[in-house]
């Protein structure tokens, strides 16, 4: 049972603290309500772009990593398509550099051409180095603008292309931090050796002046229902080839998320799941084979991917994959293999709260879902999915007319 | 309150030293253990000399290690990953250069489950024909994938220069060497090498005596016929000071530099450490500086300081745009210069010095972090005293020093480089 304070200060900034005294460490977490789905489509990938300028000064300090270093610190951002979130880990009694740079940057970020320049040339070299220059990287990609006609997740967090990165503008820079950065659009959480009091009062000394502003409220486009199967192919220089499927299902708040989850567990988490067993290892068609969700706030992607073994056809691994998912739609899980994969998601949550960072973020995660307290509740509604509701989700989501599938051939 | 000016701050001027208790089994096998209160987590670390330094033939050592928990004792394969799983406990094997073993990470009250299970996979694995052929196959095919990346191309040309093609620090692996993987030099390898004369464990987290008494039970008898052989290579570096490795239509190039170099048992290693991490080392560092934050050629650079049990070496690696790949390289080596012949700055040091500290005492928080940092010092014969030696360093390494490091271990002249993609 995780113990959390919460105070909202008057300017809408919600703050989260947990005493940990078994460690000399403090973690200092900010998550703000932006992701890649707030960008405007002719301007993909600014929200990750905007999170490297953030490391680029603010109104009152020229940098924002060597105070970190100079206090024993270490910090780092990243960025999805719901959020952006920032995060620094230092000795618990330094925790006022953090605040100050934190708050800083809340404040008023420092808008130089200099660093939009070179943060520029620095995501183009994210870009080629993760999305271009490794084989299979360019997936993500493709595969969604198949599955999302509608809904802004159909561009990647990085952005749909590298002219949108090269076009920004300062103007633009400065735009976007008055319309999504403030602190009634932010979760700060602090975890470790510094007591409730001690925290609250530091983080009014620091954010208590910081005005709030008007944050238009979100908006998104709904993805349409999807009726047909969408089919893509493509050609590369890979060693071998690769299928990709993609079911659209439900949001994170959804009452059949952890249903999902659990499904996507079965059929992949650990080396005992059914994908791993019966297509690499029993009938060895597939070298790898993975099912996954991506977890997203807004309805999200069920993934299947695999690698057939050379001799086995990209059309007969679809079939193969179908059948295996197929399966959980007509048998019922029994008891013992759902309590396995339960138990897999309640030591994961075991081992994950050992770090301070993680309980950070996750609070921050789960406040912004709607209550902190919630981490607390969350395996309760894993522990409460039954064999039918996996079927019936499964029924749900399973459906040839709900799924994109990318053919990834390597060129002979 | 004053926004400009940094709050007032306190340097770590010394970390807590971890308590490592080390107990020795009937068998002579030395248990360190690492103790928490808190999550009912416990991790367990069970390492043998059986990396692949020893392996008669290439790929031997890791087929071992990964073919053990593919069926052992009273299990098959598919039976050892469904207990695991059900207890929703974790098992990863782990081959490296010199060592290879198994970890395991369990909810206390399944530990012995999960113990009895690893008792099986080290004292008693099958090695049936059928998984290795699965293991074999799948590995291959992450192999060919691997070799695609520019900087798995440009680290097998590198490792090969700095230590020779014919001993396993240097040597390559080629995909024809799958095809010729021997289940009876696997058997072999395993009745040599996975011994309690070969063996420490190292356990952390919410440990009781109770724990440790259950060590004692699965692991304490005698198993293996370890007879100490050493394969007695001789590292000898290329020739050639430059590689490159071209790639059509990569839009990035891998840049690496490095030399092989002393490794933990120095008493200059923790001093290395500094001037490396000043170099390369942290995100604030001289190459991040230059090379990412002010011309942007990169995504991220880094350098790094490697120990292995017969030698040691220093790397910079870096993925950089194909179109600036020479000014790339061209900036790490005034970089390498500027660290050779100028003194650093107070300030930068002690920058530096905080960080290092700072990054210390993150490395020994917590349990598993402390069982992580001292793995690394424990298999070079040290013990928690060390980090007291490596504070020592940090906190009274001065300017010259750095320099005379620098001079004496990572001159330009004795830098080998290699790039693969476009130069």
């Amino acid at each position: 049972m995780q113990k959390i304070n919460k105070k909202i200060l008057n300017n809408g900034l919600i703050v989260l603290h947990q005493y940990d005294d078994s460690t000399s460490m403090v973690a200092v977490n900010t998550v703000y309500d932006v992701g890649a789905r707030d960008e405007d489509p002719e301007m993909t990938g600014f929200a990750h772009l905007f999170e490297h300028l953030m490391f680029g000064g603010s109104e009152n300090i020229p940098s924002f990593d060597a105070p970190v270093q100079q206090v024993g610190g270490e910090n780092n951002a990243f960025t999805n398509n719901d959020i952006t979130n920032y995060y620094i880990s230092l000795p618990a009694n330094n925790i006022e550099t953090a605040l100050w740079l934190e708050s800083d940057r809340m404040l008023k970020l420092a808008f130089t051409p200099k660093s939009l320049e070179v943060q520029q040339q620095v995501v183009i070299e994210e870009f080629n180095q993760r999305y271009l220059n490794q084989p299979y990287g360019d997936v993500w990609l493709i595969l969604r603008p198949l599955a999302y006609n509608e809904h802004p997740y159909k561009w990647a967090t990085i952005g749909k292309n590298i002219e949108h990165i090269e076009n920004a503008k300062l103007s633009d820079v400065e735009a976007f931090f008055y319309k999504h950065y403030a602190p009634n659009n932010a979760i700060l959480s602090i975890v470790g050796n510094i007591s409730e009091n001690d925290a609250f009062n530091l983080v009014e000394k620091w954010y208590g002046d910081i005005p709030s502003r008007d944050i238009a409220k979100r908006n998104l486009p709904v993805e349409p229902k999807q009726t047909e199967r969408r089919f893509m192919e493509v050609t590369r220089d890979v060693p071998s080839d690769a299928i990709y499927m993609a079911f659209h299902m439900c949001g994170r708040l959804d009452k059949d998320y952890q249903s999902c989850d659990l499904i996507s567990d079965i059929l992949s988490n650990g080396r005992s799941a059914r994908l791993p067993q019966r297509l690499v290892k029993e009938t060895q068609k597939f070298s790898e084979v993975n099912a996954y969700i991506s977890g997203d706030r807004d309805p999200g992607l069920f993934i299947v991917t695999g690698k057939p073994n050379s001799g086995v056809e990209l059309d007969e691994a679809e079939r193969l994959i179908m059948n295996e998912l197929k399966s959980l739609t007509t048998e019922t899980v029994d008891e013992k293999e759902l309590l396995k994969v339960k138990n897999k998601v309640e030591s994961g949550f075991v081992y994950a709260d050992t770090s301070i960072l993680n309980r950070a973020m996750n609070f921050g995660l789960y406040q912004l879902l709607g209550d902190a307290h919630n981490v607390n509740h969350e395996m309760d509604k894993y522990a409460a999915v039954t064999p039918d509701d996996i079927k019936r989700v499964a029924k749900e989501v399973f459906t040839e007319d709900n799924c994109s599938v990318l053919y990834y051939r390597k060129n002979s | 309150m004053d926004r400009n000016i940094q709050p007032t701050y306190n340097p770590l001027t010394e970390v807590k030293i971890p308590d490592i208790k080390e107990y020795t089994l009937k068998n002579g096998i030395k248990v360190y253990a690492v103790r928490a209160t808190g999550a009912e987590v416990i991790r367990v670390d069970v390492s043998f000399g059986a990396g692949n330094w020893y392996q008669p033939s290439p790929l031997i050592a890791a087929m071992t290690n990964a073919l053990m928990r593919e069926g052992a004792g009273k299990y098959n394969a598919h039976q050892i990953a469904e207990n695991i799983d059900y207890y929703g406990s974790h098992l990863q094997v782990h081959c490296d250069k010199d060592n290879a073993g198994f970890i395991a990470y369990t909810l206390s009250k399944y530990f012995e489950n999960t113990l009895s299970i690893l008792n099986d996979i080290v004292r008693e694995p099958h090695f049936d024909s059928n998984e290795l052929d699965v293991l074999v196959m799948k590995s291959r095919q992450n192999f060919k994938i691997e070799n695609q990346k520019v900087s798995v191309i440009s680290r097998r040309v590198l490792m090969k220069n700095l230590f020779g093609a014919d001993n396993p620090y240097g040597e390559s692996l080629t995909e024809e060497q799958y095809n010729s993987v021997s289940l009876d030099e696997i058997k072999e390898y395993f009745n040599q090498y996975y011994s309690n004369k070969n063996c420490s464990i190292l356990i952390s987290g919410f440990v009781t005596d109770e724990h440790i008494k259950l060590i004692d039970k699965y692991f304490g008898d005698n198993f293996g016929n370890y007879n100490n052989s050493e394969p007695g290579y001789i590292l000898k570096s290329s020739d050639t000071k430059f590689n490159y490795s071209e790639k059509d239509g990569a839009v990035q190039s891998s840049v690496r530099f490095g030399k092989p170099l002393i490794n933990l048992t120095s008493s200059d290693y923790p001093k290395l450490q500094v001037v490396n991490t000043l170099l390369g080392g942290y995100f604030g560092s001289r190459l991040m500086k230059n090379i990412r934050e002010e011309k942007g050629y990169t995504y991220g650079i880094g350098s790094v300081l490697v120990s292995l049990k017969h030698s040691g070496f220093f790397t910079i690696i870096s993925e950089v745009g194909a179109d600036v790949c020479k000014s790339a390289v061209e900036e790490i080596n005034k970089e390498i210069d500027i660290l050779c012949n100028t003194l650093v700055g107070q300030d930068e040091l002690m920058l530096v010095k905080n960080y290092m500290m700072g990054d210390l005492a993150r490395n020994l928080d917590g349990a598993f972090n402390i069982a992580e940092t001292v793995k690394s010092v424990i298999d070079f014969g040290f013990g928690a005293e060390f980090f007291k030696y490596q504070q020592e360093c940090i906190m009274n390494i001065t300017a010259e020093e750095i320099r005379f490091l620098a001079q004496k271990y990572l001159s330009k002249e004795s830098m080998y480089t290699a790039v693969a993609g476009r130069y």
